[in-house]
């Protein structure tokens, strides 16, 4: 089995965890990665294994975890309602980060997907918002996500007055959307304070919490 | 020019196709500030069914909907294509006493559609869709307050509609700002 480590999502009005992103790490490598570069180059029932792994070790727990599933799976319509299916037996809170690395198929396909999601409890993320994977603006528009991650080529722009007006107001439009605006990257005191001025309502990054193993996070929950 | 379509086009077709098409709303997802108001008109109407219907060129596209599961119907079998001939509200009190819906698949078949009563959301000045308010069984002629009230929320769509352009419209300022993409 693959050897995970949690990473905790911040809300910070409360300053408490709302969600721990699932993520691997493969003990060749030894850091701590985005299980998306591993599904790139699977079949989606392996993806799908992988998911119902992560769920068995961790739901126990109680968590709320946030967990990577490729835009790939999208495509085949069999292995969403088995993803679907597979969500709704652990019922537990949970959010899903896709990210545009494979075009997702058309928004008419996608959204009703989405909804089936929400109704077995989970939040819909983009990932990797404004990389080469995530760049395409119509996506907040037309997919009905909860989310958007801010990638962290975005939130390290922060102290730039030349961009800082433009990622407060990619934030307040995000919010005026009804979504959810999250920053990723986050390194220092500074920069967290930053951008929760500028409207990032959620925060990840290794100032917040490096990626570390379930006890350790259990131990720190108390 | 005389059509051979089962129901009327109107004036500024293509115009109004375009004014649709530019605001990239078909086929996106849910909308919770158009969902709260289609909420409020069932509430207000005490009606079973309400729908915001996007008129497409082959298809009504749904939105947001409140009582029906369908998303779309064939634009052949819309009674908005009716209420998007022009800017007063569009009613039909008994669809079976109607010769123009009595065949209509819509009321022979599921949802039964008996009572219509539409009014027009436009984008700009382009009669794009509409609001409206359907039950299953027929009714008395709407009241002047009842249509008012119609074409208020229709008008609050139409805002919303707006709105949502406007923010599209202002993320990809932001992303020709923050350079990627």
């Amino acid at each position: 089995m693959m050897n995970y480590l949690l990473q905790p999502i911040l809300d910070m009005h409360s300053r408490e965890a709302v969600h721990y992103e699932v993520l691997s790490r493969p003990s060749s490598i030894g850091t701590a990665s985005c299980l998306e570069d591993y599904f790139e180059h699977m079949s989606a029932a392996q993806q799908l294994e992988i998911i119902h792994d992560q769920l068995l070790h961790f739901a126990p727990s109680g968590l709320p975890l946030s967990i990577n599933v490729s835009g790939r799976l999208l495509h085949d319509s069999d292995a969403c309602f088995r993803l679907i299916e597979i969500l709704g037996d652990f019922s537990m809170p949970l959010m899903i980060e896709l990210t545009e690395g494979h075009p997702l198929p058309d928004a008419a396909q996608v959204n009703p997907y989405f909804r089936q999601l929400r109704s077995v409890g989970c939040l819909l993320a983009l990932d990797d918002f404004g990389t080469g994977h995530s760049a395409n603006i119509d996506t907040i528009h037309h997919y009905d996500f909860d989310v958007i991650k801010i990638d962290r080529s975005l939130s390290n722009q922060w102290q730039d007055p030349t961009r800082a007006p433009s990622l407060a107001l990619l934030a307040q439009v995000i919010n005026m959307l009804g979504k959810t605006a999250l920053a990723e990257g986050i390194e220092s005191k500074d920069q967290m304070e930053g951008l929760i001025k500028l409207g990032y309502e959620q925060q990840q990054g290794y100032f917040h919490g490096r990626p570390i193993e379930l006890n350790e996070v259990l131990h720190a929950v108390g | 020019m005389p059509s051979d379509k089962r129901y009327p086009i109107p004036a500024q077709e293509a115009e109004r196709l375009k004014a649709l098409a530019d605001l990239h709303l078909l086929d996106t997802g849910d909308d919770s500030h158009l969902d709260h108001i289609t909420q409020m008109v069932a509430h207000y109407f005490q009606a079973p069914i309400v729908l915001i219907s996007l008129v497409d060129k082959d298809r009504q596209w749904f939105k947001s909907c409140v009582g029906l599961e369908a998303e779309q119907t064939p634009r052949e079998d819309a009674f908005c294509n009716y209420t998007i001939l022009d800017d007063d509200a569009f009613e039909v009190p008994n669809a079976l006493e109607d010769p123009r819906f009595v065949d209509n698949r819509l009321v022979t078949g599921e949802p039964h559609i008996r009572y219509y009563l539409g009014s027009p959301v436009t984008s700009a000045g382009m009669r794009i869709g509409t609001l409206c308010v359907i039950d299953q069984v027929a009714r008395p002629a709407a009241t002047e307050e009842q249509r008012k009230v119609l074409a208020d929320f229709a008008q609050l769509v139409t805002r919303e509609i707006e709105v949502r352009e406007t923010l599209r419209q202002t993320l990809q300022t932001v992303r020709g700002a923050l350079q990627f993409g």
